[in-house]
């Protein structure tokens, strides 16, 4: 396609936005809604993602050993420990960094200067997740060498609860997502895929001049997916002038709130879903415009004679 | 040039169109179609301009078989393929010199060859002056003068017209077809579907009588005798 065919293009597609006004704009506000409430959505689950995984990130399990192990075998079983799966990472605590850390932040430390260690090593073990916290405390309260747990494994039932619940809650969300995205996608697919019927429609004489006189089909339905990608583009982009200063102000909102564990995702991850967002709706532009014009494209000619 | 062989067509609602159709139209001819309304002149037409396909039988343009030809291909079929109406076909809310060049500017052609093409095209016509009027500004003979000037901006080799005459006053019609005649003389083949008998017997040429979608009759050119009573 050349320069010539391309200026065509461009000059019907801003003809017919012109001409059509008020449809260009119906369908323009219902897609930048589909994508908004998508992209809303979309980063809901992520920051929701975010903060399990903060809390997870908080939740350790130290097992104190026996004052029997010798160090050789504390740090041999720092190493199987580390190896064990669904462990991130396993440390040992040696009774003296335990005492000196105790010491320094608790406030009767500088009192207790002098005093023999009361400690014993520990190995400080994180999991991969927080639902692999409670099988992994078990398994260490089970070891030969273990003589405490911190958290107990009572305590460790009630704080993994509050992630799992998250967790769940967002395997839940994770299908309704899928739907209520599906469902945005197709009322945007659906909106533009009307737009260029009446489109289509209102310029079926123009349309049925152009093919008499010999334009391709590319040529044809050029303008009409140019109009769609238009449609779609411009509606995710509305969507996202939207979300993405609303999540910054959540943003800021959140980090001033005081709560350490409330934090939303940086703004530099912004980009790829707004990025994202309006690709999709270009596509979705894109397609909803092809359905129409396949259907009617393809009646001419040939359906006119069995 | 065009060729059919056996051809019928079958309208879906299973009206027959046409029915074994054999007939050959060589180059540079001038041929009249005529017959009743519904009997398959329009559709002959159609099957040339590759708007309707046979459902049995072969129709050659160009040595090209129009039902292999890919929708592209019938694009550039079209393209060789002039036709005209008898309702015009015009945009109404283009003018004269935008119609026309609105035939160009969907093949791609570039602006310069445009603006270079179309005053000599409305030359053609007789229709310089009224350039920059909408269809609905101009008399029903200019807007079908425009019809044929932009059926003629890419050259083509074969010039279909539908009942060019249908309509126009008489008066307007003979310039209607001395238009085609003269398009015709520059080598241009010329299939013209008219009803109108006066036209027919003035120009002698040949003839193809279309009844219930067969050939009933072929008359090669100068064998109808003209009338006293026209002219041309």
């Amino acid at each position: 396609m050349g320069l010539q065919s391309l200026d065509f293009i461009i000059e019907e597609v801003i003809t017919n936005l012109r001409r059509d006004r008020l449809i260009s704009f119906a369908t323009l506000g219902v897609v930048a809604v589909a994508i908004c409430v998508l992209g809303g959505i979309i980063l809901f689950l992520l920051n929701l993602r975010l903060l399990t995984e903060q809390v997870a990130k908080e939740l350790k399990i130290t097992v104190y050993l026996k004052r029997d192990v010798s160090r050789d075998r504390a740090k041999s079983l720092e190493t199987e420990v580390a190896a064990w799966p669904r462990v991130s990472s396993a440390r040992l605590i040696t009774k003296e960094e335990g005492w000196e850390e105790f010491k320094k932040t608790h406030p009767v430390g500088e009192r207790l200067e002098g005093f023999p260690i009361p400690w014993t090593d520990a190995v400080e073990v994180r999991t991969q997740t927080s639902a692999d916290v409670p099988a992994i405390g078990e398994k260490l309260a089970a070891l030969e060498e273990a003589k405490d747990l911190v958290p107990t494994p009572e305590e460790i039932g009630a704080r993994t609860g509050v992630p799992q619940r998250i967790i769940r809650v967002r395997h839940w969300m994770n299908y309704g997502v899928l739907l209520l995205a599906g469902l945005m996608a197709l009322a945007g697919f659906l909106i533009i895929h009307n737009t260029t019927r009446l489109s289509l429609f209102a310029r079926r004489r123009e349309i049925s001049i152009m093919q008499q006189v010999g334009a391709t089909p590319g040529f044809v339905a050029a303008p009409f997916l140019l109009e769609g990608a238009v449609h779609g583009f411009s509606g995710a982009l509305l969507a996202c002038c939207v979300l993405v200063p609303v999540h910054m102000y959540l943003r800021a909102l959140a980090a001033n709130s005081g709560w350490a564990l409330l934090k939303l995702l940086p703004d530099d991850q912004l980009l790829p879903i707004a990025v994202a967002l309006i690709a999709s709706g270009t596509l979705l532009g894109v397609a909803g415009a092809w359905l129409s014009l396949r259907r009617f494209l393809s009646r001419d000619p040939e359906p006119e004679v069995r | 040039m065009i060729e059919l062989r056996d051809v019928s067509a079958v309208y879906p609602n299973g009206t027959l169109a046409l029915g074994e159709v054999n007939c050959k139209i060589e180059k540079g001819e001038f041929v009249f179609l005529v017959g009743p309304t519904g009997h398959g002149k329009s559709s002959l037409l159609k099957l040339i301009h590759r708007e309707l396909i046979p459902s049995k039988g072969e129709v050659r343009v160009a040595g090209q078989d129009t039902k292999t030809l890919s929708p592209r291909q019938v694009a550039f079929l079209r393209r060789r393929v002039g036709m005209i109406f008898q309702d015009f076909r015009l945009l109404a809310t283009r003018t004269l010199w935008e119609n026309v060049a609105f035939a160009l500017r969907v093949t791609g052609v570039s602006r310069r060859r445009i603006h270079r093409v179309v005053p000599d095209l409305l030359r053609r016509v007789h229709l310089s002056d009224k350039a920059d009027a909408f269809p609905d500004q101009v008399s029903a003979g200019e807007q079908q003068r425009a019809a044929i000037a932009r059926a003629l901006v890419n050259s083509p080799a074969i010039l279909l017209a539908d009942e060019p005459t249908g309509n126009l006053d008489t008066d307007t019609g003979w310039g209607i077809m001395k238009l085609l005649a003269d398009i015709n003389l520059s080598g241009t083949t010329v299939i013209c579907a008219t009803h109108n008998r006066g036209i027919v017997q003035a120009l002698r040429r040949r003839v193809i009588t279309l009844s219930h979608g067969k050939i009933a009759l072929d008359v090669p050119v100068g064998a109808i005798r003209p009338t006293a009573s026209i002219r041309i």
